[in-house]
């Protein structure tokens, strides 16, 4: 593994398109003495979220191989605020219907429990498939070496996993995060978070059979996914600094304890700093009753993990639902524009299931123009309170907002011609 | 941890109030999942005993959210919505839903024969029937006279007259997340008896308001359980 890991130009991608180029302002294996001292002694600030551990591997391997490095935690501030952040998210939900009233609190509390319960199921499968995924080391595989080969091929599996996959976007996050760790390009593991959800067979089947047959909804809601899961993909596999939007646990060869957005000092990351560790650190592929034992534990590890981000975003939906009635939005969202606007806002507050939302969304059939269904339909399993928070498995802020943006502005204008086009 | 998750599950499961939070058509999922975190929580704690190790699982920031929701939904005591929240304040007098249900009212409406009103069994009908009905004036017009028994909720109206209170039961399409109140009138000489958000069941039939907007007058009240299945899932 270490051996492996000495050789980091080879990494794991093969061909002109390397999905994580190592910036030249990070360390390197040319690294004067003087930095190796500053890496081993910094402020605590010089670590940011995004510097690899992989990295300092490789550089220790190359260069010095007496050397310990541990990983460090972000810094103080940094980590504070990442960790209050979800918990004063839930405690401002519970505290907002709490002051509005006894009634709203108890919806609070029975929506609250309701979306975990029915995300609980999700979350599992989502795991289970990542941790499935974990130990086949698609970097050695061929036909993985041909999907990340270009921008073409890394999109088109995106896809036929997206299609293949039955997990909503409950789901996607861990094996995103997963593939993400195998080495996958940027736009890939873009592109299955965005189209998993609405292309997977589960989603489309469900449309179906709401709509019973409409056609112009089914077909359209699966070419509008389609088109922005491409088009973000693409987009963003053009970042000229492509790690800064994946969290480190989320990059090539990050350890499954990386997470919280951070590398922990502890046993995984020690012992892969440490080669003698190995044995210990990464039994994933033995076979076995130790692997299957692995496969339990990553599963295990990646459920928490997505139970643990998904909770703000849900505390923060269920107010939304227990204090809000959502015909506001539905009085003001009337047009071409603002019945797009309206119902994309409501489908990221409510995050409703994609798996589900479709029969949700055939009450605003013959009320609301088909454009602006297809909006709630597309924008709602790609952007919501669930999902962003999700997407912290796999995404930093910054890669979050901007797909956000991006996702937003490409719906929204497709809903708009579509209102006009069908008007 | 996981035993906990899948504690909570099953209890719910087995003790019918998961209806409270999910429709039951995911009960089977819900059912698979909670055997799966069983088998999963069970083999981890196995071979905790059988081969301790001191290496974590996972950091203790992954664990307490985890924790806490497990004790939440082991503690909090299962309640149904409760009878008038914000996400059902919208609706109009009448109670005639604009929200997630619009469709499912038009399929209760496409299964009548309406050419022939008298042959309807109206005293089958549920809220969710009776609110797709009466949302349609000609339909409601057809509908006088006819027969109800229906059961659900007591609110009071904040203009109350003293002589009609709000018969109202929420419908549920997936999860609560979802969910939409119907509320229909029920005109009666004992509405100063009834507290909010009793259940009763109403035997009556249907009137016109002086407004035109179509109700019930209560020949009958009986203050009901709560059913087991409190929400109408179409």
């Amino acid at each position: 593994m270490t051996k492996k890991r000495s050789t980091p130009a080879k990494s794991s991608h093969n061909g002109s398109f390397h999905p994580y180029p190592i910036q030249p302002e990070r360390p390197s294996l040319h690294l004067p003495a003087s930095l190796i001292q500053t890496l081993e002694a910094p402020p605590v600030a010089a670590y940011p979220d995004s510097l690899n551990v992989d990295l300092l591997l490789k550089f220790k391997a190359a260069s010095k191989p007496d050397l310990k490095i541990e990983a460090r935690p972000a810094g103080e501030p940094g980590k504070i605020v990442s960790r209050a952040l979800p918990v004063s998210l839930i405690a401002l939900s519970g505290l907002t219907a709490w002051l509005m009233g006894k009634v709203s609190f108890q919806n609070f509390w029975n929506i609250s429990l309701g979306l975990l319960i029915e995300v609980i199921p999700f979350l599992l499968s989502g795991a289970i498939l990542a941790a499935l995924i974990a130990p086949l080391r698609p970097g050695d595989l061929k036909i993985w070496k041909l999907a990340t080969r270009n921008r073409a091929n890394a999109t088109v599996t995106a896809l036929g996993m997206g299609l293949l996959l039955p997990v909503c976007e409950c789901g996607t996050a861990s094996i995103a995060r997963q593939a993400n760790r195998a080495g996958a390009p940027a736009g890939m593991s873009i592109v299955f978070l965005l189209a998993a959800p609405i292309l997977n067979p589960v989603t489309l089947l469900v449309t179906y059979l709401a709509f019973q047959g409409d056609w112009l909804i089914i077909l359209g809601r699966a070419g509008l996914a389609l088109v922005v899961a491409l088009t973000v993909g693409l987009i963003l596999s053009w970042y000229p600094r492509p790690n800064e939007l994946f969290v480190p646990a989320a990059t090539p060869g990050a350890g499954p304890d990386d997470h919280d957005g951070h590398h922990h000092a502890g046993p995984p990351v020690h012992d892969r700093l440490h080669p003698a560790a190995d044995s210990e650190a990464a039994p994933a592929h033995r076979p076995g009753a130790a692997g299957f034992n692995n496969f339990l534990e990553r599963a295990a590890r990646e459920f928490m993990e997505a139970l643990r981000v998904v909770l703000p975003g849900i505390s923060l939906a269920a107010a939304f639902q227990a204090c809000v009635p959502s015909h506001y939005f539905l009085d003001l969202g009337q047009g071409a524009l603002f019945s797009a606007v309206a119902l994309m806002l409501l489908a990221g507050l409510m995050s409703i299931c994609s798996s589900a939302d479709a029969f949700v969304a055939l009450s605003f059939a013959g009320l609301l123009p088909t454009g602006s269904i297809l909006a709630f339909l597309v924008f709602g399993p790609l952007i919501n309170l669930k999902s962003i928070f999700l997407f912290r498995l796999v995404l930093t802020w910054r890669a979050i907002g901007l797909l956000a943006l991006l996702c937003f502005s490409l719906v929204l204008v497709a809903a708009v011609f579509f209102n006009y086009w069908l008007a | 941890m996981l035993l906990a998750l899948s504690g909570w599950l099953e209890w719910r499961l087995l003790d019918g109030t998961l209806s409270y939070y999910l429709h039951p058509r995911f009960n089977l999922l819900v059912a698979l999942t909670a055997l799966t975190l069983t088998f999963l929580g069970g083999w981890l704690m196995w071979r905790q005993i059988v081969a301790p190790s001191r290496q974590r699982l996972v950091s203790l920031s992954v664990v307490l959210p985890v924790a806490l929701v497990a004790v939440i939904g082991l503690v909090v005591v299962p309640r149904p919505l409760s009878n008038i929240g914000g996400a059902a304040e919208s609706k109009s007098a009448a109670g005639l839903a604009n929200g997630s249900v619009n469709r499912a009212m038009s399929e209760v409406v496409q299964k009548q024969d309406w050419n022939n009103p008298a042959r309807l069994d109206t005293a089958k009908w549920s809220l969710l029937d009776w609110s797709a009905a009466l949302n349609n004036p000609q339909r409601a017009a057809l509908l006088v006279g006819s027969t109800v028994d229906v059961t659900g909720f007591v609110v009071q109206p904040a203009n109350q007259n003293g002589r009609a209170f709000l018969l109202a039961r929420y419908v549920v399409v997936c999860c609560t997340a979802d969910s939409t109140a119907l509320r229909l009138p029920v005109v009666t000489a004992r509405n100063a008896e009834l507290e909010e958000g009793q259940w009763v069941r109403v035997r009556g039939v249907v009137v016109q308001g002086a407004s035109g907007s179509p109700g019930f007058s209560a020949t009958s009240l009986e203050p009901v359980a709560q059913p087991a299945q409190p929400y109408i899932y179409p």
